[in-house]
């Protein structure tokens, strides 16, 4: 019997230990280790340069116009980030796969609307959208989800729908319905198992895409409301004093690109590391 | 009354249109299984062989229920399989069963063997899992595998072992016909003639019937009682197997018999070797289907009229061939 | 049959996996020669393939490599060139017909083009308007129906016999002195095998090149072969004649092989059958390779290697590497 190579040993370190560090670690005990309260303001201590720069050893990191610690509002920021990707992701994966594994499987007529309905999505922009929805509703936690899902599930339908179009037409799939599986079984005990690999891979890769969403209408103003410390949100604070104050947008900045680039990293080596076919030797 | 056979095909046709053309508007009709008709006794093994585009995958896909005819009808022990009531077909679902060619396709990677082999008693039948376990355990044992193996995935086993696992669960629900599509090709030589005389030895045991696709000659001489010989989607021959071996009638069956070179180098082996490909099924040849590369061809008849079935000296022994016909 | 052509002596390739360096062809020598076919048969694993890989110098990378031996066509070592040079020795003086007809040919290129490729290795410089003809010529020769309408058309225009003919006649389009046909069949239909083999045999008799014949079909072997190798586990068990060889077979795997195909000139009740698997890659081996599945097999079998022996049926290039021997009866 070959052993099952271990998925730990496999997995690069660099990217985990960033992703841990900058994104997960923070989020879950932002409460525990941020060293200020991420809204209170130092208002004798405003514009402080972070250390090494002139600055002292309270704020790392700095503080922004109004004092706030700029190191704490990045770790309290992580928390929503990585809820609105996870949110978003599980709902717009869920959401996609459903209707990729429905138009590979059923084909025909159901298949040609689904798809189009995706070709529909891809073809607005996500941003005006928001913009339309955020006039209507005001920007709220929820507009950004929604937002994220609606970008996101095409995504995954049309990688399902591919797969699942293969999936249907191999031969363990005639032996279950020869066996006497109904259609949902062999969705879900055939066609689905083969395929979450696929999902959980295009899901790590979206996870960058999602931040950098979320990161973008925050900006805006038409994301995570005020006085929510939002990555997004802290990069647009520090817009105008870019030039002199540049440490308030440039480290939220700098955690929204070590996310996405570990995040991509983790995906690509979870899919060579989940394709059996580069798996084997 | 005799029983009914455990099979009878009747009239089975099958048509495909395929789009043509640029913008698909066009449409070609594809005959991929032409007015096959033919019996299957209980305990016989017939075998189905012919080359590709011959039309016995889409025949066997027919027969599995997986396809639905054009026209005529597939009979499982005198009931018409596509006009089943829900009970009924819950019954064929487990009286008939398949093996297929691939043992690395027809095996889902993410299923352990055990759920694998019991797959059509956990759908069709309320079983406790004492009892689901005790039939899984007792068809690994039959196949030459050990009840423990049901635990692992299907990449831990080999091609020989993995195709045990397709038989076990082919067999577990005790089904009186099992469709083999081509169930050896794809092991090594060494492997075959163990599965082949598993095959056998599960027949004799249980008195189940074989309906077995195979391109291997020597295969079939091995396993089958009859032999249909399929040429472009229509029955060319059929016949019991010695005499279709020893005295084989129409020239395809001819040379297609004559193609499997035997393991003897003393006196060489005289084949017949065919002129050209098998033609496309899209746009098949006037009159009989196999003329243009037929060694015997007697006169224009055969590229104008299309050759019926006829019985030979025996029942038993049919053909479509104007050879002897004039007579 | 005239000197040999290709020559492969004590040849060992190994991969390097993870579990360390893994022996695929152990020791293996043979010969052919002009308008000579060698048969070599074996099973998945038997070392046939990766064989052919070594003499082509084309093993999969980075993981193979040739540790050891000789590869002499006439007398040039090919072990050892550089890729330059033995890329002129592909496709000039080797040809090579793979399984797959669908997989040999590129897509997007005519069939006509593909050949000229081939024919432009050998004459450099000469216009593709001009080698048109013999383009031509070689699809005739490789019974191509209609080839001068033929080498205009596209692989997937084609059905896989026919593909397997152009892939042939790539191969030859270099005159070479050796084809390595790896299972060229096995994709194709009977009558079309039957066919193939057919222009294989001519191919060779008008133009005197030896074949290396890979397959697992011993039908094919006994019918087109002049002489073969037994291949299991890497290594050679039995060489030698075809005749000498299926009448007397030496070593208990070919016997075992040629009993269990089940024949086509009588039904039999029950079939031969060799129990167990083939052997997986493994880095340490003892003893013979065949031994776990051999019915003779004893203490000795499991222990140590047995050495080649000579002279078998009366003929001294009848070779079989087993313990039992003289024993069994």
């Amino acid at each position: 019997m070959k052993k099952t190579p271990k998925l730990l040993g496999r997995l690069p370190f660099l990217p985990i230990a960033v992703l841990m560090i900058v994104l997960v670690i923070p989020a879950l005990f932002a409460d525990l280790i941020a060293p200020h309260d991420p809204f209170k303001a130092y208002l004798r201590n405003r514009l402080q340069p972070p250390l090494f720069f002139g600055g002292t050893t309270e704020f790392i990191l700095g503080t922004d116009r109004l004092g706030r610690d700029i190191l704490s509002r990045i770790m309290h920021g992580a928390r929503y980030a990585l809820v609105i990707s996870l949110v978003g992701i599980i709902l717009g994966a869920i959401v996609g796969t459903v209707l990729g594994l429905i138009a590979g499987y059923v084909r025909g007529v159901v298949d040609a609307l689904i798809m189009r309905v995706v070709d529909i999505t891809f073809a607005l922009p996500s941003i005006l959208l928001a913009l339309a929805l955020a006039a209507v509703s005001g920007p709220s936690f929820q507009l950004v989800i929604l937002v994220v899902v609606f970008v996101i599930w095409g995504f995954f339908a049309r990688q399902v729908r591919a797969e699942t179009l293969i999936l249907r037409e191999r031969d363990f799939v005639a032996r279950a319905r020869v066996a006497g599986a109904s259609d949902i079984r062999i969705l879900r005990k055939y066609i689905l198992p083969n395929i979450i690999n696929t999902i959980v891979v295009l899901a790590t890769l979206q996870i960058g895409v999602v931040i950098v969403l979320e990161a973008t209408l925050s900006f805006l103003g038409i994301g995570i409301p005020r006085p929510i410390p939002a990555w997004g949100l802290l990069v647009a604070d520090g817009r105008q004093l870019i030039v002199s104050n540049w440490w308030i947008s440039f480290f939220p900045g700098m955690a929204i690109l070590l996310t996405v680039l570990s995040v991509n990293m983790l995906g690509d080596s979870l899919r060579d590391w989940l394709d059996p076919k580069l798996r084997q030797v | 009354m005799s029983h009914p056979p455990i099979l009878k095909v009747s009239n089975l046709t099958k048509h495909f249109s395929i789009p043509h053309g640029l913008l698909g508007r066009g449409e070609h009709t594809v005959r991929a299984v032409d007015d096959v008709s033919f019996a299957l006794e209980h305990g016989q093994t017939l075998a189905l062989v012919g080359e590709s585009g011959c039309g016995k995958t889409t025949l066997v896909r027919m027969l599995l229920r997986l396809l639905d005819p054009t026209s005529g009808n597939v009979e499982v022990e005198g009931k018409d399989i596509n006009t089943m009531s829900k009970s009924e077909l819950r019954h064929f679902r487990t009286n008939v069963q398949a093996v297929f060619q691939d043992p690395w396709a027809s095996l889902s990677p993410r299923m352990r063997v055990f759920d694998i082999v019991a797959e059509t008693l956990v759908v069709n039948d309320n079983l406790s899992k004492g009892e689901l376990t005790r039939r899984v355990d007792e068809a690994l044992i039959a196949v030459g595998l050990r009840p423990e193996q049901a635990n692992y995935y299907p990449h831990e086993f080999s091609g020989g072992q993995r195709q045990r696992i397709a038989i076990a669960s082919a067999i577990i629900a005790r089904p009186k016909l099992i469709i083999l599509d081509e169930p050896v090709s794809a092991l090594d030589v060494s492997i075959r003639s163990q599965i082949m005389n598993l095959f056998k030895d599960l027949q004799q045991d249980v008195g189940c019937s074989y309906v077995v696709v195979a391109h291997d000659l020597g295969t079939t001489r091995f396993m089958a009682d009859r032999i249909a010989v399929m040429y472009l989607g229509k029955l060319v021959e059929i016949g019991p197997t010695d005499q279709m071996f020893d005295d084989p009638r129409h020239p395809y069956t001819q040379a297609l018999l004559s193609a499997a070179l035997p393991l003897r180098v003393d006196n060489p082996h005289e084949a017949i070797v065919l002129r050209g490909d098998v033609p496309s099924p899209v746009n098949p040849p006037s009159g009989c289907p196999f003329h243009p590369r037929c060694q015997s061809v007697i006169g224009d008849i055969c590229k104008t009229t299309e050759p019926k079935l006829r019985e030979l000296e025996s029942p038993e022994h049919r053909m479509s061939c104007h050879l002897g016909s004039e007579l | 049959m005239g000197a040999s052509v290709l020559q492969v002596k004590n040849l060992r390739t190994v991969l390097d996996l993870s579990s360390g360096s893994v022996p695929v062809v152990d020791d293996v020598s043979f010969d052919v020669g002009a308008g000579e076919t060698l048969g070599i048969v074996g099973e998945s694993g038997s070392g046939k393939s990766m064989t052919a890989l070594s003499i082509m110098q084309v093993l999969p990378q980075p993981i193979g490599r040739i540790e050891s031996g000789e590869i002499l066509l006439e007398q040039t070592n090919l072990v050892g060139m550089s890729d330059e040079e033995i890329a002129k020795v592909r496709g000039r003086e080797i040809g090579m017909i793979l399984q797959d007809p669908h997989t040999s040919l590129n897509p997007v290129f005519t069939v006509g083009n593909q050949v000229i490729e081939a024919l432009q290795i050998n004459n450099p410089g000469t216009p593709r308007r001009s080698l048109m003809t013999r383009v031509v010529d070689l699809l005739k020769k490789v019974n191509v129906a209609d080839a001068a309408r033929r080498v205009h058309a596209y692989p997937h225009q084609m059905s896989g016999g026919m593909k397997q003919r152009v892939v042939g006649a790539i191969a030859i389009a270099g005159a070479p002195k050796v084809i390595i046909a790896d299972e060229p069949t096995t994709a194709l239909d009977v009558t079309i095998q039957l066919q193939y083999l057919q222009l294989l045999r001519e191919i060779q008799d008008e133009t005197g090149t030896a074949i290396l014949f890979i397959t697992h079909d011993l039908g094919i072997v006994a019918n087109l072969c002049h002489k073969l190798v037994v291949m299991y586990g890497g290594k050679i068990v039995e060489s030698g004649t075809v005749s000498d060889v299926f009448r007397a077979p030496s070593h208990p795997y070919t016997e075992a092989l040629l009993n269990s195909v089940p024949s086509v000139d009588q039904k039999v009740d029950r079939l031969y059958a060799i129990e167990g698997q083939p052997p997986a890659l493994s880095a340490d081996r003892k003893g013979c390779s065949f031994a776990p599945r051999c019915p003779y097999a004893q203490e000795i079998c499991k222990r140590d290697v047995p050495q080649q022996e000579a002279g078998l049926s009366g003929a001294d290039n009848h070779f079989a590497s087993c313990w039992n021997m003289g024993r069994k009866t």
